[in-house]
C-alpha cells in the first residue's frame, strides 16, 4: 500500500499548477505513506531515515530563501519566475515545500511515536 | 436558514469556551485546534459562491473565490506547528512536574 | 468571591459577542458572487504565473512572503521539537537519580 500512497503524494507535487493539489498537500500525503511504515513495522526501519530527513528541513528553508533572493537580484521582486518556460519556477517551489513538509511531518511523528511507546 | 457562516461561528466559540473553563493542559491545545477549525470553516463559507465550482481555470460556471483557500490553507500550517509544539512542551512539563492541571503545576512552581 | 463576580462579568460580555457577531454573520451570508477587489485583481493578472491553479498561483507567486513565513513557522517549530526531544531523552537517566 505504501507504495501507492508514495507515488499519489508526488503526483500531488508535480501536477500542483495544472489541478488541485500542491506543495502543502503533497509533502502531507507522502508523510502518511511514511506513518504507516511507522505503525506497522515498528521505528527501528524508520528510526535510519530520521536523521537524513532533519537535515532535508534545512535544506528546504534555505533553498527556498536562495530562490527568493536570487528573484530579487535578478527579476526585482522576491518570486519571480526566472526561466522564460511557464510555470518552471511553481513547479521547482511545489517540489521543495512538498520536501519540506514531508520532513517535517515525518520528524514530528516519530517523535510523538518514540515518547509515547516507553514512558519514563 | 443555518449556513456554514453561523457552525463556524459556533464552533469557534466553542472552542473559546474549552479554552475559559479547562484546567487540563491537553484540553486546552484541543480546544485551541477546535477554535481554529470554526474559524477555516468561517472563512471558507465566506468565499464561497452557491452551485460554485473549484478555482481552476478550464472548468464551467462560477467558481469560488480563492483568496479565503489561500489564507486557510496558511492557517492550517501554521495550527499544525503550534499544536505540535504544544504539545511536546505539555509532555516535557508532565516530565517535569507529574501532573497536567496547569494550576497545580503553577503551584508546585512558585 | 472575587473570581465569581469576574466569571459574571466574562460571560455577560461573550454573550454580547457572540449575538454581535451572529448579526454580522448574517451580513455576510452569499446571496451574490463576493466581489472583492483583491480577488478581482488576482483574477485578471493570473495569466503572468502561468498556472491554472488559481489556489496555487495566489500562494506561491503573489502571496510569496506570507508561503515563506509560514515555513519558517514550520521550520522554527520543528526545531524546537528536535531540541526538546534531546533534552528529554537526556534527563530521563540522570533525572531519576538527581531528584
Amino acid at each position: 500500500m505504501t507504495p501507492f500512497i508514495l507515488m499519489y503524494g508526488i503526483y500531488l507535487m508535480l501536477f500542483g499548477p495544472v489541478s488541485p493539489g500542491g506543495g502543502f498537500q503533497g509533502g502531507v500525503v507522502l508523510a502518511s505513506g511514511v506513518i504507516l511504515v511507522l505503525v506497522t513495522h515498528g521505528r527501528t526501519k524508520v528510526k535510519k531515515l530520521t536523521n537524513h530527513v532533519e537535515s532535508f528541513d534545512t535544506i528546504g528553508t534555505s533553498l527556498i530563501l536562495l530562490f527568493g533572493i536570487l528573484g530579487i537580484l535578478i527579476g526585482g521582486s522576491f518570486f519571480v519566475n526566472l526561466t522564460p518556460y511557464r510555470m518552471t519556477s511553481l513547479v521547482f517551489l511545489d517540489i521543495v515545500v512538498g520536501i519540506k513538509v514531508f520532513a517535517g511531518v515525518v520528524v514530528l511523528s516519530v517523535f510523538f511515536f518514540e515518547q509515547g511507546v516507553d514512558p519514563c | 436558514m443555518l449556513n456554514g457562516i453561523h457552525v463556524g461561528l459556533i464552533t469557534l466559540f466553542i472552542g473559546l469556551y474549552g479554552l475559559t473553563n479547562n484546567r487540563n493542559a491537553i484540553k486546552l491545545l484541543m480546544s485551541l485546534n477546535v477554535a481554529n477549525t470554526g474559524i477555516i470553516l468561517l472563512f471558507v463559507s465566506i468565499g464561497y459562491v452557491p452551485g460554485g465550482t473549484v478555482p481552476i481555470i478550464g472548468y464551467q460556471g462560477e467558481m469560488v473565490d480563492p483568496l479565503p483557500h489561500t489564507f486557510m490553507l496558511t492557517g492550517i500550517v501554521v495550527n499544525l506547528a503550534t499544536l505540535a509544539l504544544g504539545l511536546a512542551l505539555v509532555l516535557y512539563l508532565y516530565r517535569e512536574f507529574d501532573t497536567l492541571d496547569v494550576r497545580e503545576m503553577w503551584e508546585d512552581y512558585n | 468571591m472575587k473570581e465569581n463576580v469576574f466569571k459574571r462579568v466574562f460571560t455577560a460580555l461573550l454573550v454580547v459577542f457572540i449575538c454581535l457577531m451572529f448579526l454580522t454573520g448574517m451580513n455576510l451570508g452569499h446571496e451574490d458572487k463576493s466581489d472583492s477587489p483583491l480577488t478581482e485583481f488576482y483574477l485578471e493578472n493570473y495569466e503572468e504565473t502561468g498556472a491554472i491553479n488559481l489556489v496555487e498561483a495566489i500562494l506561491f507567486d503573489f502571496r510569496g512572503y506570507d508561503t515563506f513565513g509560514e515555513l519558517l513557522v514550520l521550520y522554527i517549530a520543528i526545531a524546537g521539537i528536535i531540541i526538546l526531544g534531546k533534552e528529554i531523552i537526556k534527563p530521563k537517566d540522570e533525572g531519576g537519580e538527581g531528584s
